[in-house]
């Protein structure tokens, strides 16, 4: 079964060993010395993380979300500006490019007779529309088990597996700045993740089994590292690295999963990590899925599927909401009702508003070494596995 | 037993009586034997000895930002090659430019009160009292012996003249140094000669080229004011004067830069200021990873033969070693990043590979493998005739000028996947097979690692056959090869060879033959012990030992005989 097509655009792959004793390595590092003699393990670093969009010619019939100007010309003219004067903001704006000249756009929300700003009160402006992605083929996980007889759900490409949900492709599918379809990557998305990754602490993964080559259970964990990704003199994230385990517990998941002819699946009721406040602040997964296969030269690639809540995917764009309307056609007040719209899941007792949404994103990952905070050099230098991370083949 | 000998014999006796401390673990050895001594050379400073001379004048916040011309490599070494060199008219601007810059901050009013004695009576007026203390002092250490009072009066007259035309003392003081820092007299070291008053007929060098001679090797340096003062008073013409001082100079903290420049030299570590590799093939070996390693080498060795004071030898085989974080990915090593994720390129740290791994040991460092192989490919031509000049000090013969190197160079031939493959079928150029067989069994041996220093067990997709042959005893990987190195006779030899060239600055002449073989000797009773060798080197009579002119005239060039014929009457300190 094939989880995603590998890729070459981002990633370091250089001939490396097989991961399997490195992993022994990772494994001992780690402290994973509650697992038999016979286990074995191997660690990654998250080299890329992004949404899972498969963009098709037909996810968008009435074309994309409009650009910046359009965002601006309309905001205006339906907060009551006249077309010719909203033309003649929006120059003024761009001319002097900076804040001050883009204020009727930026307070063009309206509380009483008070005008606000749009991206903190988003409700304060007419929906002015936002259009979501539709199709039959979305990248994901049947999330809530409803399978075929979900219509509002897509199909997974790869696996045809019924009843994807993931409503977070609906809201990015008709974003220019979003659409791809792998390998190719989403242009924000990398855009993004390329800005954080030499100084967010990196997300670890670890899988241990007693024997990979066999199916049977694995254990998988989920940390932050105390370090960043350090980067190759092409750009790429360097594999083989050593990264400290952040001991913080708000980022230490460990759940069960399988492993069946090389292909790992998971399913855990909470995924929880920190992030970074220009990429994500955190992330909250609930009814998690995941799956991951390992590749030849010792990296990985792999989905994971879970519920998110919405509103801070929506912070994630507004705390600079202006920027999110110029340089990512992303109209906030739109951006928010949609949200708000597509939301499937965790419905607020009083209102009856669902507060989280399905989402996909898929992982790559590099093989990397990964010892506990605390851990000091002479722990790592008297492992002896590292030697059979290099002997072998 | 003459009478030359039965001072030697004496004097060794005593040196190591005398310094408890060195003697201990120094075994006993036969006396020294006689030698003649060599051609005495002038050597231009190196960067490095540049650089740490004025830092140890005038302190370690001084600012250093010269560019000097490029060194020239004899017979292994920079440090014989500096006898081959001059300054050209864009050296000398070179030079001028930082002595300006370093002069000024001497001057400034951050550093005078600490470096200049005295306080001129206005600091807008010349001062020759005070530009007199400052200037006799100061020279004294930049030119290694006492300024003569000529030198002095043109010194002060410079600093002067200089000041009333500027107002300002401190000003024309700087000048008057900067006049100093570009001065022949600092940026080269004579050995200045006098006959050898136990010894007629013969030659040593004066106290104070003797003070240089062994500042410069052990500490990379010139004399500090004990070690002059030493040369002043005479100490230095006695056995037990030069045992204290080379035992004081051995216990400074100043010979870990002693020693790093010399292994710098030998190993041609400055190979890596333009080491460059194919991006596309080995995107982990940047800039950051050549710094590293060629640190990791410098680490390596003062550990092991300073802190820990181990066998040379055990270089070759030692699992110990310092590693970064950035290292680790290129060797494929776990190091744990540093507390402070800034820094994340730094945080060197101790580390031991288990027992039987093939990247203990030097050969395994990328500062052999990395270093002696092309940007795209490994070699191991270029790594066995590394081995062979660096390590074991055996020339190998250059490469035919019409020599066909593409078949070596498709390391995509169908048929001659691997290195192994490639050079063997070039070896059925008989041309070509001389020469290679006395290299490549050492290098193949070495296949097992990349380029970038990466080990690996295949070269595509074909598993890699690692087994060699270093003068008749087979290996099949690199731990063979390195025990081979670490046991054969020639390793420490070549080492007793290059460490005696470094400190002369010449080869050994062949009337030191004897001495050679006695260091030899001395170096493996001692457990092949540096400190041991440098000792031994530092307190002989033969490192002083300068050749009577007709001895040399056969096999030195002409500019070294006139130094040879500068005598104790010329030289300044007198």
């Amino acid at each position: 079964m094939v989880i995603a097509p590998k890729k070459t655009r981002h990633g370091s792959k250089g001939a490396y060993a097989r991961v399997l004793t490195m992993a022994l390595a990772g494994a001992a590092l780690a402290g994973f010395t509650a697992q038999t003699a016979a286990a074995e393990s191997r660690s990654f670093a998250f080299n890329m993380f992004y949404p899972a969009t498969y963009t098709q010619p037909d996810n968008c019939p009435e074309g994309v979300n409009p650009t910046s100007h359009e965002i601006f010309r309309n905001a205006l003219i339906t907060t009551g500006t006249p077309p010719e004067k909203a033309e003649h903001i929006i120059e003024e704006a761009v001319k002097q490019n900076g804040n001050a000249g883009y204020k009727p756009i930026t307070e063009r929300g309206k509380i009483g007779e008070k005008q606000v700003n749009a991206y903190t009160n988003p409700l304060s402006v007419p929906d002015p529309g936002f259009k979501t992605a539709v199709g039959k083929f979305a990248l994901g996980f049947n999330l809530d088990g409803r399978g075929a007889d979900d219509a509002s759900a897509f199909e997974n490409p790869w696996t045809h597996e019924k009843g994807v949900d993931n409503q977070l492709f609906r809201i990015y599918g008709c974003l220019a700045n979003y659409q791809a379809t792998p390998p190719a990557y989403p242009n924000y998305p990398l855009e993004t993740w390329e800005m954080v990754r030499d100084t967010m602490p990196a997300w670890l993964i670890t899988v241990t089994a007693d024997d990979f080559s066999k199916d049977g259970e694995v254990t998988i964990s989920v940390d932050r590292a105390l370090n960043h990704l350090l980067r190759d003199a092409k750009g790429h994230a360097r594999s083989l690295g050593t990264f400290r385990i952040d001991g913080d517990p708000r980022s230490h998941n460990v759940f069960k999963g399988k492993i069946e002819k090389g292909v790992i699946t998971a399913a855990a009721p909470k995924l929880y990590f920190l992030g970074d406040q220009f990429f994500f602040p955190d992330f909250d997964f609930t009814q998690v899925k995941m799956t991951m296969e390992f590749e030849e030269d010792g990296h990985a690639h792999g989905m994971v599927g879970g519920y998110l809540p919405w509103l801070p995917i929506y912070y994630q764009h507004g705390q600079n909401g202006l920027n999110a309307e110029t340089f990512r056609g992303m109209d906030m007040v739109g951006l928010y009702r949609a949200l708000m719209r597509v939301a499937d899941a965790d419905p607020d007792p009083a209102t009856g508003q669902n507060r989280r949404m399905s989402t996909a994103w898929l992982m790559e990952l590099i093989p990397v070494f990964t010892v506990p905070a605390d851990g000091g050099p002479g722990k790592v230098a008297s492992d002896t596995a590292t030697i059979q991370s290099a002997r072998a083949p | 037993m003459n009478s030359v000998r039965k001072k030697s014999f004496t004097r060794s006796f005593l040196a190591t009586a005398g310094t408890i401390v060195i003697a201990v673990g120094v075994a006993q050895a036969a006396s020294e034997p006689a030698s003649t001594g060599g051609a005495p050379v002038i050597r231009r400073l190196s960067p490095d000895q540049y650089k740490q001379t004025l830092l140890n004048i005038f302190g370690q916040d001084i600012k250093l930002a010269a560019r000097f011309e490029p060194d020239l490599r004899e017979g292994g070494l920079f440090a014989v090659g500096a006898g081959r060199v001059s300054v050209t008219t864009t050296g000398l601007e070179r030079y001028d430019a930082s002595a300006r810059m370093i002069s000024a901050q001497v001057v400034d009013a951050e550093h005078r009160a600490t470096l200049i004695p005295c306080k001129p009576a206005d600091a807008k007026a010349a001062d020759d009292a005070c530009a007199t203390t400052f200037l006799t002092n100061v020279g004294r250490l930049l030119y290694r012996r006492m300024l003569t009072p000529e030198e002095t009066a043109v010194q002060v007259r410079i600093a002067h003249e200089s000041a009333t035309t500027l107002k300002s003392f401190y000003d024309g003081l700087g000048l008057s140094l900067a006049t100093m820092l570009t001065s022949p007299q600092f940026l080269f070291y004579r050995e200045y000669v006098e006959p050898d008053p136990a010894n007629k007929g013969q030659y040593r060098l004066t106290a104070h080229s003797k003070a240089t001679q062994m500042s410069f090797l052990l500490w990379n340096a010139g004399p500090d004011k004990e070690l002059i003062a030493a040369a002043e008073s005479g100490a230095l013409n006695t056995p037990k004067g030069l045992a204290k001082q080379a035992d004081r100079l051995i216990a400074s903290p100043r010979l870990e830069s002693g020693v790093r420049a010399f292994f710098t030299d030998m190993l041609m570590l400055d190979n890596f200021a333009t080491l460059t590799k194919d991006a596309e093939i080995y995107p982990k070996f940047t800039t950051d990873v050549a710094r590293d390693a060629r640190e990791q080498t410098l680490k390596t060795v003062v550990d092991h033969l300073l802190v820990r004071k181990g066998d040379y030898r055990d270089l070759f085989t030692t699992p110990n070693t310092f590693l970064t974080p950035i290292l680790g990915t290129v060797y494929h090593v776990p190091v744990m990043p540093p507390e402070q994720m800034d820094s994340a390129t730094e945080g060197w740290q101790a580390y031991t590979y288990p027992a039987g791994d093939p990247r203990a040991g030097f050969l395994a460092q990328a500062s052999f493998v990395a270093l002696h192989s092309h940007p795209g490919r490994s070699s191991p031509t270029l790594r066995g005739k590394a081995l062979r000049e660096i390590l074991l000090c055996q020339k190998v013969p250059d490469p035919p000028a019409n020599v066909d190197f593409s078949l070596v160079q498709d390391t995509k031939n169908a048929t001659y996947r691997t290195a192994r493959d490639r050079v063997t079928a070039h070896l059925t150029n008989p041309v070509c097979a001389g020469c290679h067989k006395i290299m490549d069994p050492m290098g193949l041996a070495l296949e097992n690692f990349d380029s970038s220093g990466t080990f690996r067990t295949t070269e595509n997709g074909v598993k890699i056959d690692a087994s060699g042959e270093l003068d008749g005893r087979k290996f099949g990987d690199i731990t063979g090869l390195s025990q081979a190195v670490h046991d054969s006779p020639q390793t420490p030899k070549c080492l007793v060879n290059r460490v005696y060239s470094y400190g002369t600055g010449r080869p050994p002449a062949r009337g030191e033959a004897e001495f050679v073989k006695y260091l030899e000797d001395s170096f493996a009773a001692d457990g092949y012990k540096i400190t041991s060798l440098l000792r031994r080197i530092a307190t002989s009579e033969a490192f002083y030992k300068v050749a009577a002119p007709d001895v040399t005239k056969a096999e030195a060039p002409s500019s070294v005989q006139m130094a040879s014929q500068t005598t104790a009457s010329q030289e300044g300190a007198k």
